[in-house]
């Protein structure tokens, strides 16, 4: 069964133009995982005692490869444990705690659409991934949306 | 279900958030950061073109490997001392240049194609290049040139 997502508006791609404006976003489109929405949302939102968004900075930069096409082991980049998992890529919010949000990327008409779909901590140091997110990623290579 | 997208239409508001830097050092710190992603990504060539592993780089900057994967992903800040430092270990100078942002924005258009290009290669399906009037003139000079 397909899955539903939720595209983030014009106005989140308004204030990308500004951040980056060096960069021509119109052809990427970002989209979360409704069934996942809630628990990605409150990661990203996720706030110090001072009401600070904690992961501000480090989701700007991840976004700003996103958009610049570039994959890599720091940010963002391509998570295709296997055969299983084609064109699965994670955001990669390293520190004292390690998270990923696993992604898919699609193309839709003329537009690449980076469909964040689930976020979880990294049970491993490292890059190489556990038996775990191995199948995490997997799961992720075989959701299909309604675009 | 009304509740429901209104919740939703809040949440896209927070997510907003993320992207809005409104107090002028937190934007120009995260400028900062990307700045130096930029001249990372030309290091990441140079280790690709000479061989050189993290690990090695490392031991050349006479710092961990964590420190390095943190300078990597902008959580550490690159300063000019490594700057001076990585001219050493790549026997490369480093140029500084300033561009016009519509310059730059059109070349990364043209990079844009390229990458549509190279995914379309790797087994990307439904893919329509993007090449707008203004990019094909300038492929057009890039050629006759």
């Amino acid at each position: 069964m397909k899955r539903n997502s939720i595209i983030l508006p014009e106005e989140f791609l308004e204030s990308a133009k500004k951040l980056y404006p060096e960069i021509d976003a119109a052809n990427v489109e970002i989209r979360i995982d409704e069934q996942n929405f809630d628990s990605i949302f409150n990661f990203l939102i996720e706030s110090d005692k001072k009401g600070k968004l904690i992961r501000k900075k480090k989701f700007a930069r991840i976004l700003r490869e996103i958009l610049l096409g570039n994959y890599d082991d720091d940010l963002y980049g391509k998570e295709e444990v296997s055969s299983k998992a084609k064109n699965v890529t994670a955001m990669k919010f390293t520190g004292s705690n390690n998270y990923r949000i696993g992604c898919k990327e699609f193309f839709n008409g003329n537009k690449k659409v980076v469909m964040i779909t689930a976020f979880h901590k990294k049970s491993t140091n490292g890059s190489k991934n556990s038996k775990k997110e191995i199948a995490i990623y997997e799961a992720i290579g075989s959701y299909e949306y309604e675009f | 279900m009304s509740f429901k997208n209104d919740k939703i239409v809040s949440q896209l508001k927070k997510l907003e958030e993320l992207l809005r830097f409104e107090n002028e050092e937190d934007r120009i710190d995260v400028k900062a950061s990307f700045i130096q992603l930029d001249i990372l990504a030309e290091i990441k060539n140079l280790m690709t073109e000479k061989n050189i592993s993290r690990t090695e780089l490392a031991e050349k900057l006479k710092k961990s490997k964590s420190f390095v994967s943190q300078l990597f992903s902008g959580d550490k800040a690159l300063n000019l001392k490594m700057i001076a430092q990585f001219q050493e270990i790549f026997d490369a100078k480093f140029i500084p240049s300033f561009k016009d942002y519509s310059e730059y924005t059109l070349e990364k258009q043209i990079s844009k194609k390229n990458f549509l290009k190279s995914s379309k290669e790797e087994g990307w399906e439904k893919i329509t290049p993007i090449i707008d009037i203004k990019t094909k003139q300038i492929i057009g000079w890039l050629e006759a040139a």
